[in-house]
């Protein structure tokens, strides 16, 4: 252990911000490669030097970061990070999620607001009637209060779950990920059951253990999953 | 976790005393803990962001976190190799990887035993 510290302690010598941020880069990564699948995936927005500019806080402005559209014949939706949404239910509910998949040409609001930094500086959203599927990550083991919170995340971000027809339905083939939370710890058993009644109960994912696993959506377990309805309708899921 | 570990040895839990008997001392317990926790909260969740995969971000397309964080290949490739480097120096733990990510300490003696047990019966 003291040559493995002598020879790699620069690498690990690291802020927690730094460590969160490494975990929900990893996130980002699985999340990507989970939509490669059906998907063409680009990034857009880039730095004039090339570089992918991933927005850190809400308050940025996300039209000057960079993005991920997600292509196929069947319509586009873009993959952003750190967007905030403002919830169907009340105008004054407005969460941040880590990772938001979004319908294409989702309308980016910015209004000056006398209860937001005084009336200084923007306050972005997007409605969540644009949302498709929003993702948190948590670094750290799983606890009963984390997993239920995230019910809270799913149902004042999902204006789709309480539309009658809803515009997504979850599917087995679906090709978007069913609203995630992103657990880098293991979990113990009676947790493992509680995530197994959680994703019976709701349409959501509970991934854990992605700090030592292979750290990838595809080819584990059946994950929950969703499609367009208008898709479905046309049977072309 | 060590406070888990000493009200385990004060009830004589079974599966404590297993381990004592195949050599799993106080001392290597307890550095096992500390091992188990830097995994935890800081090796583990930096190698997640380096792990070998498909697509651009990340390799061709570098990651701008901020203003000074940089996820490039570059810096997949060092953390993978810390990574490898650490699980390389614990070869003769059993089951090491398991063991990394126990959330408890009761957790921790339970996955060991565990391998211990199965290692016996090969």
């Amino acid at each position: 252990m003291q040559n493995f510290a002598k020879a790699h302690g620069i690498v690990f010598r690291q802020s927690a911000r730094q460590v969160a941020a490494s975990f929900e880069i990893g996130c980002f990564h699985a999340l990507t490669e989970f939509y490669s699948d059906n998907f063409t995936v680009t990034p857009e927005g880039l730095s004039r030097a090339g570089e992918y500019k991933y927005l850190t806080t809400p308050s940025g402005n996300p039209a000057n970061y960079s993005w991920v559209r997600l292509q196929s014949q069947d319509g586009n939706y873009e993959l952003r990070q750190q967007v905030r949404i403002c919830s169907h239910l009340h105008g004054d509910i407005s969460i941040t999620p880590d990772l938001v998949v979004l319908v294409e040409g989702a309308h980016l609001h910015h209004q000056k607001r006398k209860d937001y930094a005084s009336g200084k500086r923007a306050f972005f959203f997007v409605d969540s009637a644009s949302v498709v599927a929003a993702h948190e990550c948590k670094s750290m083991s799983p606890f009963p209060e984390l997993l239920v919170g995230f019910l809270g995340m799913m149902m004042t971000t999902h204006a789709w779950l309480d539309e009658q027809p809803p515009a997504f339905h979850l599917e087995g083939h679906g090709r978007h990920l069913a609203p995630s939370l992103f657990v880098g710890g293991d979990a113990r058993g009676i947790h493992l059951k509680m995530i197994a009644a959680l994703e019976e109960t709701f349409p959501i994912n509970v991934i854990v253990g992605l700090h030592a696993g292979p750290f990838s959506l595809l080819g584990g377990r059946a994950l929950r999953r969703l499609e367009s309805a208008q898709l479905l309708e046309q049977g072309a899921v | 976790m060590l406070r888990e570990l000493r009200f385990m040895e004060d009830k004589g839990d079974s599966r404590l005393m297993l381990a004592r008997a195949a050599g799993w001392t106080s001392k290597r317990l307890t550095v096992l803990c500390g091992l188990n926790s830097f995994y935890q909260l800081v090796l583990g969740p930096l190698a997640s962001s380096a792990r070998d995969r498909y697509g651009v971000l990340g390799r061709e397309v570098p990651i701008l976190y901020g203003e000074s964080l940089r996820f490039d290949e570059r810096r997949s490739s060092e953390l993978r190799g810390a990574h490898a480097a650490f699980m390389s120096a614990l070869h003769d733990v059993p089951d090491a990887p398991r063991l990394l990510t126990a959330p408890h300490a009761n957790d921790l003696v339970y996955r060991l035993a565990k391998s211990l047990e199965r290692s016996d019966d090969v």
